[in-house]
């Protein structure tokens, strides 16, 4: 799960998640690009899912964020920001879909944003190609599989909280996240070689 | 339903014999999270620690989170750069101050300025009043106000006047 907490750049100093809405709702873009860092992973994850294309999960993503830098003044501290983030970003696919796709889907590809710490090109493309066969497995599954496996496995959510954010109940979201896993299970480790992070031996 | 499959409140941790992989099972998502609370974290821990098959379900699942999605490294400078060109950024803070202090500092010295002016210049009414021609002496136009009623008082009523003033 990320870190709540995160430096503002030119100030030096950690703040809570609270300290940095806070600012950002009275205009200050260094502590916006903080949340953004925050909470980007998770839009995107969650865009992906509903989109299957990466393209349209950035765009989308980068105007769930703008929209939500402009609506800031509107976000009720009631609920957890992540959640009316996820809201928004429902919001924006919807618009998508409704407008329709600017271009065919295209099958997920090994097109794998590097990371800090990698140890090496070798590693790095065995890596690339794991996290292409799991993507490539999730896009098959289900929507409403798919879904409840990444918001619970990839962002720890809750089933309350997977159920408001895929409008859906508490229950088909656990259902959901069990028949999503068994799948995904039953794919990558039947195929060739063993399932993702099964490097140990009976 | 609960949401999630603890004892209770979700400060207790879950139980862990066999019969409890299914509970423990889903709770392995928020151990990965690390969102857990202690005392479940504690209860998984044990549990793994004598199940095989959780142990592999774990094994698995982390192998799914290691790799999932990452945003692209694009996605933050985008967002940025939209929001400056639909809304400029203010002039820093500081030199906004700073300027703003230094015009407030001119006004006023111009309005002290235009105030000292004024106040060393003499009184253009009195100017009149000393640069009245001569001739004008003689006319009624100088009269002082109330000077007409005065006439017909007889000297005695004046002198009673003057005594009281």
């Amino acid at each position: 799960m990320t870190d709540s907490k995160a430096s503002v750049p030119g100030s030096g100093v950690a703040s809570s998640e609270e300290d940095l809405l806070e600012w950002a709702a009275s205009g200050d873009r260094d502590a916006f690009g903080a949340l953004i860092r925050i909470h980007q992973d998770m839009v995107y994850r969650y865009l992906l899912a509903l989109t299957k294309d990466e393209e349209d999960a950035l765009d989308l993503a980068q105007n769930t964020f703008l929209k939500a830098f402009r609506g800031l003044s509107r976000y009720r501290r009631d609920a957890p920001f992540r959640n009316w983030l996820l809201a928004i970003a429902r919001n924006e696919a919807r618009t998508l879909f409704t407008v329709g796709r600017r271009r065919m889907e295209e099958p997920l590809g090994p097109g794998v944003e590097p990371e800090a710490g990698d140890p090496g090109p070798e590693e790095a493309a065995v890596q690339a190609g794991e996290m292409a066969r799991v993507r490539g497995a999730l896009e098959r599954l289900p929507e409403k599989q798919r879904m409840s496996v990444s918001l619970r496995l990839f962002e720890g959510m809750s089933y309350r909280e997977i159920g408001e954010a895929t409008d859906s109940t508490e229950g088909s979201a656990r259902v959901n996240y069990h028949h999503g896993i068994r799948r995904l299970r039953d794919e990558l480790e039947s195929g060739p070689g063993d399932g993702p992070g099964a490097t140990e031996g009976p | 339903m609960n949401d999630e499959p603890t004892a209770g409140s979700r400060g207790e941790g879950p139980r862990t014999g066999p019969e409890d992989c299914g509970p423990i099972r889903d709770l392995l998502p928020l151990a990965l999270a690390g969102t857990l609370t202690r005392p479940e974290e504690a209860g998984v821990d044990a549990h793994l620690a004598r199940c095989e098959e959780c142990r592999a379900e774990h094994r698995f699942l982390r192998g799914l989170v290691e790799a999932r999605p990452r945003a692209p490294a694009s996605l933050a400078p985008g967002v940025t750069r939209s929001l400056d060109a639909e809304i400029p950024r203010r002039v820093p803070q500081g030199f906004l101050t700073w300027g703003l202090s230094a015009a407030a500092v001119v006004v006023l010295a111009l309005g002290i300025g235009a105030l000292w002016d004024r106040m060393q210049a003499p009184d253009p009414t009195w100017s009149l009043a000393l640069d009245a021609p001569a001739e004008s002496w003689g006319q009624e136009d100088w009269m002082v106000a109330g000077g007409a009623l005065l006439d017909g008082v007889s000297e005695e009523t004046l002198l009673a006047l003057l005594e009281e003033m």
